[in-house]
C-alpha cells in the first residue's frame, strides 16, 4: 500500500507529465490546422516534429534547452526572414509572412527551458496560429478543427491554472528559508534611521506601478527574455514570508471529478462560444482596405465565379473534369405554385413531359477549333421586376426554389420552359438572353461573391405541350396569317444565322461529308428537317459502333477531335456525343446549338432537399424544328447512367456531411446582418408586438391578453415567444430569489408551513403529554435541567415517585411516559388513540396520588 | 518613498479600465459603422455615439491613473468585491479584441470565429470565478506579539458554505504593512469541499522591531483558465507587535555582573523570615523549623507541608536606556542597544518572579516601565521597546531624574546603554556629590554599557550573528 505522500508526489508528476504533454500537443493541433488551411506542408508543418522534440528533450528528458542568447539570435532571423518574405512576396505571401513569423517564434518558445511566461506564450502562439489559419481557409473542416481547439484550449488552462500552484508548491518546499524575489528589503548601513523604520528600496510592483515599471514588466514578459533574478547583496531582508499550500493528502490534481468538470466547461463554453458568434453584429466596416477585392474571372463580370465548363465559351473536353466529381453544384426545392406543398422531382418531370429533370445553362452555336461559343451578342430581358401580385389565371403550376452553391456560376440553372424566375433577396437579379433564352446572374458591386445565391423560377405544364422541346420564340396568336408567316420565315433566317456554323465544309470537311451522306438531297431537295434530325441521331446510336466512356483517347491527331470521335474513336462523353450532332445537323442544314447544363439530381436523407453535383453535367443539343426547339440526347442514356452511378456515393455520411456543409455556409461562413436578423426577427417582433400591445391596451391588459393567447393553445407555448417569456419569468424568478428579503420571506413561510403542517400539529399534539408530565413533576418540586433527556427525567422523577409514593404501580409511570415520548419524537411514531387514553389515565392517576400525598403529609 | 519611486505615475489595468477601453472602441465603431449599415440610424446617431465614446475613454483613462485609489476608496465604503485581469487574461482580451477588429475590418465571419471560440471559455472563466467566492469566508489566527527575527505562522481558515460546490484554487493573500514596508503574503487553497473547512497557513519573518498591521485580507480565485480573476476583500485587520530581538548574554559578562551584583549591600525591609524568595512547598521534614509550616496547605492535605525558600543574592536591577541619536551611532548599533535592553529585561524576569523590575527609556521623552510582576513587566518591557525610536533630544539628566523619582530602596544595580558613556559618567559622578540626589553612590551601583558595537558584542549575541 503506498502512502499519502507517496500518492501525493505521483499525483504531481502525472500533472507535470499531463501538462508537458497538453502543451505539446495543443502547439501541434494549431501548427496542422494552419497546414490544413496554408495548404503547404512548410513551414507549419514541421511544428509538430518540434514540439515532439522539445517535448522529449526539453521537458521530459531536461538535456537540452536552447540558450537565451541563442533564442534571441534565432528571433531576430524570423524577423528578417518573415520580413524579407513580406517584402519580395505577392499578396498572399504578406498575408502568410505573418503567419510564418508566428510558426518560427513557437519553435524558438518551444525549444526554450519553460517558465509559466513561457508556457503562456505557447498557448497565445497557438491562438494567433488559428487566426492566421482563419483567414486562410473557410472550408467545414476548420470548423470541427476549432471545436477540437476549443477542448484543448480548456483542457490545457485548466491543467495550466494547476501547474501553476505545484510550481508555486515546489518553490515553497524548496526555501522554506529562502526569500521571495519580492520580499522587502532593509538597507544595510544605510545610516541611523531616526524614524526606526527601514528603507523599503524594492517592492512589489502591483503595489508600486509605473509607466517605466510597467514597460519594463513587460519588456521582461517578452518570452526570450531572460528574467532578471540577480539578488542584491548589499540588502538584508526585512519581511520574510514564505507562502502557504493547502492541500489534502487525498487530493489527486486530475481527479475524475476534474475530468468531468473540464469537459462540462467545454460543453458550455462551446454554447457560450455559438452565442457570442451569433450575436455579434456583421456591422461590416466598408470599403476597408482588407477586404478582397473579389475573385474575378471572365471578361469584366464583376462577383461572379466561373465553373469550368460553364463559361461563355467552351473548350471540348472540359465538362469530362466535372463528370468525376462529388461535389454540389445546388440545391433545390420543388413545390406547387397554389398550394405550396412540395413536389416530388419525378411527379414533376412527369408534369413537363421530360424524361429526366434537365436544368439548362448556356447555349453555344458556333464551332471553332475545338471550341464552342455563343457566337453572338444578345439582349437580356429582365425577369421578376413585376410588382404587382400575380393572378390566379397567371400562376404557374410549379414553383422551384434553387439554392446555387459558391462559386456562383454567371448561368443560373433552370428546366425549361420557364415562366417565370425571380432572385431571392440579397442575391442580385436575374436576366434572360433574348436568343439563346439561358438564365444569367446580373452582377452586382454589393453582392458577396462567396456566398450562396438563390432563385425561384415558376414552370406551367401548357407550356412544355411539345412532346421533348419547348416555344421559345413566341409568334403572337393575334397576328393575321400572312403576317404570322412572314414572321416565322424571318425567325427561321435568324435561327439559321446564328446556330448554323459557317465554313463547316472547309473546317470539318470529313464530318460535314459524313452529314451529307446521313442527309442527302433528293432531287436537289434536302429532307425534311425532322427527318434529317432523326438520322442523325440514329447515326450516333450503339449500333454504328458509337460508346459512352469518360476515357478519352484520340487516334488521329490531325484532324479535328470531333472527327476523330466519327471516325475514328466512336467513343466519348457527352460533350463529344452533342458536338458531333449539333455540327452534323449545323452541316446538314438544321440549325442546332450545344446546351450545357445538368440532368438528374439525388434526394439528401437528412437535409431533405434535392441536389444537383458536378457529376450530373451534361451536354446535349437542342434543334430548329418546325419553329420549336426540339431538345434532343444523343447519349445512350443507359451507359451514361451507369457511368453517373459509378461516381455516386450516397449514403447516411454523405448525407450528413453535406447537410453539416449547408449549416456551415449559411449559418457561419456567410453569416450576415441580414440573416441576423431574421434569426432574432421572431425575438424583436414579440417585442414590438407586446409594447404596441400595452401602448394600445395598458399594461394590465395588455398582460392578462398575452398570457391567455400564450397558454390556450400548446402550439402558442411551445413557439419563440413561449421560450422567450419562460426564460424571462426564469431569470425574473431567479433575480428575486437572489434578493435577501425573498429569501428570508421564503424561510419564514417554510417555518410556518412546518409548524402547521399536519404532521407537526400531530407531533404537538402527541407529546402534548409530556408537557402536562413535566408540569406535573414542577408541580411537586422536581426540576429538570435543559441538557436532561427524558429517559434522564423520568429516572429522577421515578426516585422522587418512590420516596412519596412507595411500592405503588404509579412509580414506573414517568418511565412509560419517557419511552412513549422518544418513540414519537425521535422513533416518528404515531401514538393511536388507546395507548393515548391509557397514557392520559396514568397521568391522572398519578396527579391524583400525588395530591392526596400531599395532604397526608401535611 | 525612495527617490526611485517618487517620480512615477502609478497605473492600474483593472478588468474595469479595459472593459472601458473596449467600451470606447465599441462605440467609435459603430459610430462610423452603424449609419452605414441602417440608414434609419443618422442625423445625431453617430455625434452621440462619439461623445459615449469619449465618456468611455476619459473614465478608462481616469481609472488607469486613480483607479487604486479609487478601489481604496470603494474597499473602505464597504464595495468590496472586484474582477480583476491578470496579465494572461490581458494577453487573452488584447487577441480577442484584435481579431474582432480585424474580422469587422476584413469581413471574416471565419476570424469573428476564433473570436467566438475565445470569447466563451474567457466567459465562462467570468461566471465560475464568481462562483468559486460565493458563501466563502475567511478568518486569521495570528499571535499578538513575535520577536524580531523569529519565525512564526500565521494561520488562515477558509469556510465554503456553498452546498453543492467546491471552492478551487482559492488564494487568500494577506497584507503585512509596518512603517514605509509592506509585503503580502499568500496560501492557495487548492480545494475547499461543499460544507467544509480547511485550514492553511503561512510563514513570517519579520526582522525589524515594531507594530506592523496585518489585513485586509484579500480573497480571490483565477479558477479554471487563469484568464479572469474575481477579488474579495474581508476587512480583518489586527495588529502585530514585534519586539526586539532577544540575544544571549556573554557568560563572562554575566559572572562578573553576578559578582559585582552580590558585593552591593542591600537595605531592604524584611518581606520573609529569610528574606530570601519563595521557591516552593513540600513535605515536612525532620529538623524542619516550624515557623516555616504552611498551615493552611497542611490543613487541606492532611499533612504538614513546608515553605522551602531559595536566596536572593543578586540585587535588583533598573535598566535605563539612553537612545540619543548620535551621528556616531550607526542605525543597526541603535538596534542592538535596544535588544540588549531587551535581553536584560527578559533575562532578569527570568531569574526571579518578585522583585523589582524596572526599565527606564530615555528617547523623544522619557518613559518607565515599571510593573510587580515578572511576566506582566516583561510583557510591558518589550512593547515599549518595540515601540520606542532614538532621538536627538534624549536627555540623560532626565533619565536619572526618572530613575530617582520612581524610588527604590536604595541597593539597586542599575545598568545604563548609552552611546555617550564619557558624559554619562561625567554626569553620574555629579550627580553623586550633589547633596540633593537621593541615588547615594549611584556611580558605584551603575554599570555603563557603551552603546557600540565592539562593546555591545562583549555584554551579548544575538541570533543572526551566529549564522
Amino acid at each position: 500500500m503506498t502512502s499519502p505522500g507517496k500518492q501525493r508526489k505521483s499525483s504531481d508528476e502525472r500533472l507535470r507529465s499531463a501538462f508537458h504533454r497538453s502543451i505539446m500537443l495543443t502547439a501541434c493541433f494549431s501548427a496542422c490546422i494552419l497546414c490544413g488551411a496554408e495548404g503547404a506542408l512548410l513551414p507549419s508543418g514541421l511544428t509538430p516534429v518540434i514540439a515532439v522534440v522539445a517535448w522529449l528533450f526539453v521537458e521530459e528528458l531536461k538535456v537540452f534547452r536552447l540558450p537565451i542568447l541563442l533564442a534571441n539570435t534565432l528571433g531576430i532571423v524570423a524577423l528578417v526572414a518573415a520580413a524579407w518574405e513580406f517584402v519580395s512576396g505577392d499578396i498572399e505571401s504578406k498575408l502568410l509572412s505573418g503567419g510564418h513569423l508566428i510558426v518560427y517564434l513557437t519553435w524558438i518558445v518551444l525549444l526554450l527551458q519553460k517558465s509559466m511566461r513561457q508556457y503562456w506564450w505557447t498557448v497565445t502562439l497557438c491562438l494567433l496560429q488559428l487566426a492566421v489559419a482563419a483567414v486562410l481557409t473557410s472550408h467545414s473542416g476548420f470548423g470541427s478543427a476549432l471545436i477540437g481547439m476549443l477542448f484543448m484550449l480548456i483542457w490545457t488552462l485548466s491543467l495550466f491554472s494547476f501547474y501553476r500552484v505545484l510550481r508555486s508548491e515546489d518553490t515553497v518546499e524548496e526555501a522554506t528559508s529562502d526569500v521571495r524575489g519580492n520580499s522587502a528589503t532593509l538597507a544595510a548601513g544605510s545610516g541611523a534611521d531616526s524614524s526606526g523604520a527601514a528603507e523599503s528600496l524594492t517592492g512589489k510592483p502591483s503595489s508600486n506601478a509605473s509607466w517605466r515599471s510597467g514597460l519594463r514588466s513587460w519588456w521582461s514578459w517578452l518570452p526570450w527574455k531572460k528574467k532578471s533574478s540577480r539578488p542584491s547583496t548589499a540588502v538584508a531582508r526585512l519581511i520574510v514570508v514564505t507562502d502557504g499550500l493547502q492541500r489534502d493528502t487525498d487530493e489527486h490534481w486530475m481527479s475524475l471529478r476534474f475530468r468531468g468538470m473540464v469537459f462540462l466547461s467545454f460543453l458550455v463554453s462551446l454554447c457560450l462560444s455559438f452565442i457570442v458568434f451569433t450575436a455579434f453584429p456583421r456591422m461590416w466596416v466598408p470599403g476597408s482596405p482588407f477586404t478582397s477585392g473579389g475573385h474575378e474571372e471572365g471578361p469584366g463580370r464583376r462577383g461572379i465565379f466561373h465553373r469550368t465548363g460553364f463559361t461563355e465559351s467552351v473548350q471540348l473536353g472540359e465538362i469530362g473534369k466535372l463528370l468525376t466529381s462529388n461535389g454540389r453544384v445546388f440545391q433545390f426545392e420543388i413545390a406547387d405554385a397554389r398550394t405550396n406543398k412540395p413536389v416530388n422531382v419525378d411527379i414533376f418531370t412527369a408534369a413537363m413531359n421530360l424524361d429526366e429533370i434537365r436544368f439548362r445553362g448556356n447555349a453555344m452555336g458556333t464551332y471553332k477549333d475545338g471550341k464552342w461559343s455563343r457566337g453572338l451578342d444578345e439582349r437580356r430581358v429582365r425577369f421578376g421586376e413585376r410588382e404587382s401580385p400575380v393572378s390566379e389565371k397567371d400562376m404557374a403550376d410549379y414553383r422551384v426554389r434553387v439554392i446555387q452553391d459558391p462559386p456562383v456560376s454567371q448561368f443560373a440553372f433552370a428546366v425549361f420552359p420557364i415562366k417565370n424566375a425571380r432572385a431571392a433577396p440579397g442575391s442580385g437579379s436575374i436576366l434572360q438572353r433574348e436568343v439563346t433564352g439561358s438564365l444569367i446572374w446580373a452582377s452586382g458591386a454589393a453582392i458577396d461573391q462567396n456566398a450562396p445565391r438563390e432563385f425561384t423560377f415558376e414552370c406551367d405544364r401548357a407550356l412544355s405541350a411539345v412532346k421533348g422541346g419547348f416555344e421559345h420564340w413566341q409568334v403572337p396568336s393575334m397576328l393575321g396569317e400572312e403576317l404570322r408567316i412572314r414572321m416565322l420565315r424571318y425567325i427561321d433566317r435568324y435561327a439559321t444565322h446564328f446556330f448554323i456554323t459557317d465554313h463547316l465544309q472547309r473546317s470539318v470537311p470529313r464530318l460535314y461529308n459524313i452529314a451529307h451522306e446521313i442527309c442527302p438531297t433528293t432531287n436537289g431537295m434536302p429532307l425534311p428537317e425532322i427527318d434529317r434530325v432523326n438520322r442523325v441521331m440514329a447515326y450516333l446510336s450503339p449500333e454504328n459502333g458509337f460508346r459512352y466512356s469518360l476515357t478519352l483517347t484520340r487516334e488521329d491527331q490531325s484532324i479535328d477531335p470531333v472527327e476523330d470521335f466519327l471516325m475514328n474513336t466512336k467513343a466519348g462523353h457527352c460533350e463529344y456525343f452533342a458536338s458531333a450532332c449539333t455540327l452534323l445537323l449545323q452541316s446538314a442544314g438544321v440549325p442546332a446549338r450545344l446546351v450545357n447544363g445538368f440532368s438528374g439530381s439525388e434526394l439528401n436523407s437528412v437535409t431533405g432537399r434535392n441536389e444537383v453535383k458536378q457529376h450530373h453535367s451534361h451536354t446535349w443539343v437542342e434543334a430548329w424544328v418546325d419553329g420549336n426547339w426540339l431538345t434532343l440526347d444523343p447519349v445512350p442514356a443507359s451507359d451514361r447512367q451507369q457511368a453517373v452511378s459509378s461516381v455516386q456515393s450516397r449514403n447516411l455520411l454523405t448525407d450528413l456531411s453535406t447537410a453539416f456543409n449547408d449549416l456551415w455556409n449559411g449559418g457561419i461562413h456567410n453569416m450576415t446582418l441580414e440573416r441576423q436578423k431574421a434569426f432574432f426577427n421572431p425575438v424583436l417582433e414579440l417585442g414590438t408586438s407586446v409594447k404596441d400591445n400595452v401602448e394600445k391596451q395598458g399594461l394590465w391588459e395588455a398582460t392578462k391578453a398575452f398570457f391567455r393567447h400564450l397558454f390556450t393553445s400548446p402550439r402558442n407555448l411551445f413557439s419563440v415567444s413561449g421560450g422567450v417569456v419562460t426564460f424571462v419569468l426564469l431569470l425574473f424568478g431567479a433575480g428575486l430569489y437572489q434578493l435577501h428579503p425573498i429569501r428570508r420571506l421564503l424561510s419564514l413561510l417554510q417555518m410556518l408551513r412546518r409548524r402547521f403542517s399536519h404532521e407537526a400539529v400531530v407531533t404537538k399534539s402527541v407529546i402534548r403529554f409530556y408537557e402536562r408530565f413535566q408540569q406535573l413533576c414542577t408541580t411537586y418540586g422536581i426540576t429538570f435541567t435543559d441538557s436532561s433527556t427524558a429517559l434522564e427525567n423520568a429516572s429522577s422523577a421515578t426516585r422522587f415517585l418512590h420516596s412519596r409514593l412507595g411500592e405503588s404501580e404509579l412509580v414506573t409511570v414517568p418511565m412509560r411516559i419517557a419511552s412513549a415520548f422518544n418513540r414519537v419524537r425521535f422513533g416518528h411514531e404515531t401514538l393511536d388513540e388507546q395507548s393515548m387514553s391509557v397514557i392520559a389515565r396514568e397521568l391522572d392517576a398519578l396527579e391524583q396520588a400525588l395530591r392526596n400525598s400531599t395532604t397526608d403529609h401535611s | 518613498m525612495s527617490n526611485a519611486t517618487r517620480s512615477r505615475i502609478p497605473i492600474s489595468f483593472s478588468a474595469s479600465s479595459v472593459l472601458q477601453f473596449l467600451g470606447a472602441i465599441a462605440s467609435f465603431l459603430a459610430a462610423w459603422v452603424l449609419p452605414l449599415n441602417f440608414p434609419e440610424f443618422g442625423g445625431n446617431t453617430s455625434t452621440i455615439l462619439n461623445i459615449v465614446g469619449a465618456a468611455f475613454l476619459l473614465i478608462g483613462i481616469v481609472n488607469l491613473f486613480v483607479g487604486q485609489r479609487i478601489v481604496a476608496m470603494m474597499q473602505r465604503a464597504g464595495m468590496r468585491s472586484r474582477v480583476l485581469l491578470p496579465r494572461e487574461g490581458i494577453v487573452y482580451l488584447g487577441v480577442m479584441l484584435m481579431l474582432a477588429v480585424a474580422a469587422l475590418l476584413g469581413h471574416s465571419n471565419m476570424l469573428l470565429l476564433v473570436f467566438g471560440m475565445m470569447a466563451g471559455p474567457f466567459v465562462l472563466n467570468g461566471w465560475v470565478v464568481i462562483l468559486m467566492l460565493q458563501k466563502v469566508a475567511v478568518t486569521r489566527d495570528a499571535p499578538e506579539s513575535v520577536s524580531a527575527g523569529a519565525v512564526f505562522s500565521v494561520q488562515m481558515t477558509l469556510s465554503n458554505g456553498k452546498r453543492l460546490m467546491s471552492s478551487r484554487l482559492i488564494e487568500v493573500r494577506d497584507v503585512i504593512e509596518g512603517s514605509q514596508v509592506r509585503e503580502e503574503a499568500e496560501i492557495t487553497f487548492v480545494r475547499v469541499p461543499p460544507r467544509s473547512v480547511r485550514t492553511g497557513s503561512y510563514q513570517l519573518q519579520i526582522r525589524k522591531r515594531g507594530i506592523y498591521r496585518l489585513g485586509p485580507i484579500r480573497v480571490s480565485s483565477r479558477f479554471p483558465l487563469g484568464i479572469g480573476e474575481r477579488g474579495m476583500v474581508v476587512n480583518d485587520r489586527t495588529e502585530l507587535i514585534v519586539h526586539p530581538a532577544i540575544g544571549r548574554l556573554n557568560p563572562r559578562w554575566m559572572k562578573r555582573e553576578r559578582e559585582y551584583a552580590e558585593s552591593i549591600n542591600k537595605s531592604t525591609s524584611r518581606r520573609g523570615i529569610f528574606d530570601d524568595e519563595f521557591h516552593r512547598i513540600r513535605e515536612f521534614r525532620t529538623g524542619d523549623n516550624p515557623r516555616s509550616i504552611h498551615w493552611r496547605s497542611s490543613a487541606r492535605r492532611g499533612m504538614l507541608l513546608m515553605r522551602e525558600f531559595e536566596q536572593q543574592r543578586e540585587s535588583d536591577m533598573v535598566v535605563l536606556l539612553d537612545l540619543f541619536d548620535s551621528q556616531k551611532l550607526s542605525f543597526e548599533e541603535s538596534e542592538r542597544a535596544i535588544s540588549l535592553a531587551a535581553t536584560l529585561c527578559v533575562e532578569q524576569t527570568r531569574r526571579g518572579s518578585t522583585g523589582l523590575f524596572r526599565l527606564i527609556i530615555a528617547g523623544e521623552t522619557v518613559s518607565s516601565v515599571q510593573c510587580p510582576g515578572a511576566s506582566r513587566f516583561r510583557e510591558a518591557a518589550l512593547n515599549s521597546l518595540a515601540i520606542t525610536k532614538t532621538s536627538p533630544k534624549a536627555s540623560l539628566e532626565l533619565l536619572f531624574d526618572s530613575a530617582e523619582e520612581d524610588g527604590g530602596h536604595g541597593s539597586e544595580r542599575y545598568l545604563l546603554i548609552t552611546p555617550r558613556a564619557g558624559e554619562a559618567k561625567e554626569l553620574l559622578a555629579n550627580r553623586t556629590g550633589s547633596s540633593s540626589s537621593r541615588m547615594g553612590s549611584i556611580l558605584s551601583r551603575t554599570t555603563i554599557i557603551d552603546a557600540h558595537r565592539e562593546q555591545l558584542d562583549e555584554v551579548f549575541t544575538l541570533s543572526e550573528d551566529d549564522q
